[in-house]
């Protein structure tokens, strides 16, 4: 395995082909809990969490079962169930062994069993489209890794958004504007920000 | 077990695989996709089911039942003005007996009384605190910068210093206002913050966004007040200021019968676990800054105090 691929997904998921900024995925989640710091930190964390088991449990099922014919008709289907029954099981491992973790992540993972960039990921690791990275379909590792990254790229986007709209609270904002019209504007004026980074590779 | 269901999932899907091999070349036919699809989906989502019906009998956590009724009484808003991590460990403590029914400030007598019920006990009312401005900022306290920035407290403290001549005056721009949730907090003419109490949940919000500092949680039944929390130094605030502020001159200590009052920091406070409500302290203050927060009810003690002198 060459090293510059591994960079170049990691890079490529965090910064440039960021899930919220240039893919337009997550971005439900990423308005609806980036009113404060310490939600976004926890969405952030978890996000990371299920999106790195996730897209190594759909990889799995996609080596293994769904590269025949059948592959592109159940791919949908197969990844929302494994990846709704994944984090079910999650929860119920977690409230059992580690309920300190789940105190801390707890509420948020039922917000993200069916989030878009959870299902996004698990898509990309296994797809032909020209913005893939198309090694993942052959390496589980990095498969994993480009779950992994694709999360830590949406928790940085969404702490940097929750520390902007901290902010925003105390200015003033016109009246037609505020709450999540200036949020978009903001996640707009970022999305420019984010496309200088498309020369890091 | 689980391995048996893995098997199981691995063959059904083998098998859709293997028959659509057979016909790779044909068009898209109903035999060939949609038959195996809703067979391949059918089982997984049934094994699925199964396996996660398995897991949750598995990973049961055992939940005290008079614990789960509780908790289901409670808010949930996981304010933690309990004194607990969240509501869940409340109910825990209330069930086992640790912990009094009647700590929970959002949701009130109604939610006290439905856990007494649960429990078959008897529960106290629901003190919730109020919150008070500490804070009379009197017409001498002048201002010593012109701020023309947002008009927000915080984004004004942002800048340093408060924009009056004492540290700790109220900046009058209505953070505290804006920010309570349940519209209790309304600015007077002089641009002063003032609580109506019966809209007050004391739920603390203002007193978290008071960049000043000057706002605290008190006891519903005291209405004796210091109403100054200004730490500078005594000399320092008799300059700024003739009346309004404490310059802990220390003689509502020595007046007061159960020696609730202490002065720290410059400043006097009262203990309200000792305060009776005796009002001693308000007639020796030289400088008013003990005050009657509730002119309803000092006007009620007044009436008392006529009638009984009469």
């Amino acid at each position: 395995m060459e090293l510059s691929v591994v960079f170049s997904i990691v890079g490529g998921m965090v910064l440039i082909n960021n899930f919220v900024l240039s893919r337009f995925l997550g971005l439900c989640p990423f308005l609806g809990v980036s009113k404060k710091m310490d939600s976004a930190f926890g969405m952030g964390m978890a996000v990371i969490f299920v999106i790195t088991l996730s897209s190594a449990a759909t990889w799995i099922m996609y080596y293994y079962f769904l590269r025949g014919d059948l592959g592109p008709v159940l791919k949908t289907a197969c990844y929302i169930l494994i990846i709704a029954a994944l984090v079910q099981l999650i929860e119920m491992f977690m409230k059992k062994t580690m309920p300190a973790l789940y105190q801390a992540l707890g509420i948020y993972l039922p917000l993200i069993t069916t989030n878009c960039t959870i299902l996004g990921v698990a898509f990309l690791n296994t797809t032909d489209a020209p913005m893939a990275t198309k090694a993942t379909q052959e390496s589980f590792f990095l498969a994993v890794l480009q779950g992994f990254s694709g999360g830590v790229g949406f928790a940085l986007v969404l702490l940097l958004m929750a520390g902007i709209r901290e902010r925003l609270e105390t200015t003033a904002i016109p009246k037609p504007l505020q709450g999540i019209p200036i949020a978009f504007f903001c996640t707009g004026l970022m999305a420019f920000a984010f496309m200088g980074f498309i020369g890091l590779i | 077990m689980k391995i048996l269901i893995f098997l199981t999932i691995m063959v059904i899907l083998f098998t859709g695989h293997w028959l659509l091999a057979e016909e790779a070349n044909g068009n898209i036919r109903w035999e060939t996709f949609v038959i195996p699809s809703v067979l391949c989906l059918t089982a997984l989502g049934f094994f699925f089911g199964i396996g996660l019906a398995i897991a949750s009998k598995v990973f049961e956590v055992k939940v005290d039942a008079k614990a789960a009724e509780i908790n289901e009484v409670l808010p949930k808003v996981q304010c933690g003005k309990c004194g607990f991590a969240g509501c869940l460990p409340y109910a825990e403590a209330v069930a086992s007996g640790k912990a009094p029914a009647n700590l929970c400030i959002p949701g009130g007598n109604a939610v006290a009384k439905k856990i007494g019920e649960i429990l078959g006990i008897a529960v106290g009312e629901v003190t919730a605190p109020v919150a008070t401005i500490l804070c009379t900022r009197k017409k001498e306290v002048k201002k010593n910068q012109d701020y023309t920035g947002i008009q927000d407290c915080r984004a004004a403290m942002t800048l340093g210093s408060n924009i009056y001549e004492c540290a700790f005056a109220c900046l009058g721009m209505g953070t505290c206002s804006t920010v309570c949730p349940f519209q209790a907090i309304v600015m007077d003419d002089n641009a002063m913050p003032k609580v109506i109490e019966s809209k007050c949940t004391g739920c603390g919000v203002c007193v978290e966004n008071c960049p000043v500092g000057i706002i605290r949680l008190t006891p519903r039944d005291h209405d004796v007040h210091i109403l100054c929390a200004s730490t500078e130094l005594p000399k320092i605030k008799a300059k700024v200021h003739k009346k309004g502020a404490c310059i802990a001159c220390k003689k509502c200590v020595k007046t007061c019968p159960v020696q609730a009052i202490s002065v720290v920091n410059n400043v006097a406070g009262i203990d309200y676990t000792k305060c009776t409500n005796c009002e001693q302290c308000i007639s020796v203050c030289p400088t008013t800054a003990i005050f009657h927060i509730r002119p309803q009810k000092k006007k009620d003690a007044v009436s008392t105090s006529v009638n009984s002198g009469a």
